[in-house]
């Protein structure tokens, strides 16, 4: 059986930062896994300006902040392969792989799952009506748009105002499309405000808050949708109702990341994030499983995915070089948060990013650190949205504070 | 006069008021000096990032992604992406190559934004 120290399972921002911070720091024996025909990842078909701001202080177009790392990754001379998916991985990181040479196995080390995310369908969210064509995820759609070239429809409606829906709704309208509106379940938008004004606002598409659709209509096609007002509850208000035409319906209803592979390497989940379980090095539960990128979280920069990928890269150096067991200290996430990451804290930790989102905005909060039921440390908060991931660095100071049963709480002023 | 706007330079979306008292703009609430440069240029003339894609042949996609070096005027917009319709490439191409320089004498370029191996 072929062996490798490090098998790095995707070719996108996180599996190419990580392949390269392995590299530099002088690890050879790392080969990199990518199911589609080129390296880059999502940031290939998100064609529009905004990235790497956090990072390299300058913003990018998705396609070129993919292609930095790109290159930076070639001329490294790191080897990698394409068009091969991985199939099986066990616990003991046996990882079975098809490429268009045929099925193998390969012995790994170190695991990398930097597989990413997939977008929710409408069989996720059970919108009735009928099952007709032209009701697309709105990544999808923007695929077949900025990469093949193709338009999905004529007049759009577009369910959810996550920051993918808002650029498609503009992205469509440059393209000559008619969007008819957006959307949005919840009474807050999901998108960062810089996209409501520039994607919405710039083109006068109309965002209906409070909203969803309760009707898909159509015979072959899509020929109109009902929409519907809905109370606190989430629960539509029929006598709210009214009818749209529109030839097509595009969603962006959420992302949720990959695991299918990490679940058959028994990699255990946690149900908030969808992702692997890991400590603050971002090691899953499986011992020498590292987990970064969407595949672990859902993020809206790709600065952190980055990051993150970096982050596993020095975790991967530390976990070869020493046979230490650290203690782990479990945190976990209380009051307005809906996570915390990462869920344990190794003792050994010069520092921490804990990451972490809020479940509804609030313009002013107090963050809290607890150890054994007492606070310590606080600190003040402000405009906090559940699209926006929060970051918080522990130093060492605070870290040699904390002792057992960790909680971060967030609570109202 | 006072204006307020939301602030699109990053992702943090400042809100920003902008205050002008004879032709002199003043802004408050942006956290950094970027947002004092779009407050006063959105409030005198709106300008836009343009990004789209160009025909490509040879290469492994149908489509080139591209980008303008620096914001358009937002009444420019259309008139710079019926241009490019026009506009076709062959792979290979290298990143920030310029596809049409001065574009409207804007002063901006369109600049290919990815780079494409040519498949054969």
């Amino acid at each position: 059986m072929k062996q490798n120290k490090v098998l790095i399972i995707g070719g996108g921002s996180a599996g190419l930062a990580c392949a390269i911070k392995l590299k530099e720091q002088g690890i050879d024996d790392i080969l990199l896994i990518e199911k589609e025909n080129e390296l880059g990842g999502i940031l290939k078909q998100c064609i529009h300006n905004g990235f790497g701001l956090t990072l390299y202080k300058q913003e990018y177009t998705g396609p070129m902040y993919a292609q930095l790392n790109i290159d930076r990754f070639m001329a490294l001379g790191i080897p990698f392969l394409l068009n091969a998916t991985v199939l099986d991985i066990t616990e003991s990181k046996v990882v079975t792989l098809c490429d268009p040479s045929g099925i193998f196995e390969i012995q790994a080390n170190v695991v990398v799952l930097a597989m990413g995310a997939r977008e929710r369908t409408r069989g996720n969210i059970g919108t009735p009506g009928n099952r007709c064509v032209g009701v697309w995820t709105a990544g999808n759609a923007q695929k077949y748009l900025n990469m093949d070239g193709y338009l999905v429809g004529k007049r759009i409606f577009i369910l959810g105002s996550g920051d993918i829906g808002l650029i498609m709704a503009r992205r469509l309208t440059l393209a000559k499309a008619t969007v008819v509106g957006v959307a949005e379940i919840m009474p807050y938008s999901n998108g960062l405000n810089r996209n409501i004004v520039q994607c919405l606002l710039d083109y006068d598409i109309p965002l209906y808050l409070s909203t969803t659709i309760t009707k898909i209509k159509g015979d072959g096609r899509v020929e109109g949708i009902t929409l519907c007002k809905v109370d606190e509850n989430r629960q539509p208000m029929p006598e709210t109702s009214f009818d749209i035409e529109v030839d097509t319906v595009l969603l962006s209803v959420g992302l949720i990341p990959d695991n299918v592979i990490s679940e058959k390497a028994m990699v255990e989940l946690d149900p908030k994030t969808k992702g692997p379980k890991v400590n603050s090095q971002l090691m899953t539960t499986v011992p020498g499983i590292f987990a970064c990128g969407n595949v672990l979280h859902i993020h809206d920069l790709v600065d952190h995915v980055s990051m993150e990928g970096m982050l596993v890269a020095d975790s991967i150096l530390t976990y070869l070089n020493h046979d230490t067991d650290p203690k782990m200290i479990p945190i976990r996430a209380q009051g307005a948060l809906s996570y915390v990451l990462p869920q344990t804290i190794s003792s050994e930790s010069k520092t921490v990013l804990l990451k972490y989102r809020v479940n509804k905005p609030m313009k002013k909060g107090i963050l809290k650190l607890i150890s054994n039921d007492q606070v310590i440390m606080t600190f003040p908060k402000v405009d906090l949205h559940p699209s926006e991931m929060q970051t918080l660095q522990l130093s060492q100071a605070i870290l040699c504070k904390m002792d057992y049963n960790l909680v971060v709480e967030l609570c109202d002023e | 006069m006072n204006k307020q706007l939301i602030c699109i330079v990053c992702p943090k979306g400042c809100r920003v008021t902008v205050s002008e008292e004879n032709g002199v703009y003043t802004t408050t609430g942006n956290a950094c000096a970027r947002g004092n440069v779009y407050g006063i240029q959105e409030s005198i003339a709106p300008k836009r990032m343009l990004t789209s894609t160009i025909r490509i042949h040879n290469a492994s996609h149908a489509r080139c992604p591209v980008v303008s070096s620096a914001p358009l005027p937002k009444g420019d917009l259309f008139k710079v992406l019926a241009l490019l319709e026009n506009i076709e490439v062959t792979a290979p191409v290298v990143m920030n190559t310029v596809i049409l320089d001065n574009v409207l004498n804007s002063g901006v370029n369109i600049l290919i934004s990815r780079s494409m191996e040519e498949t054969l």
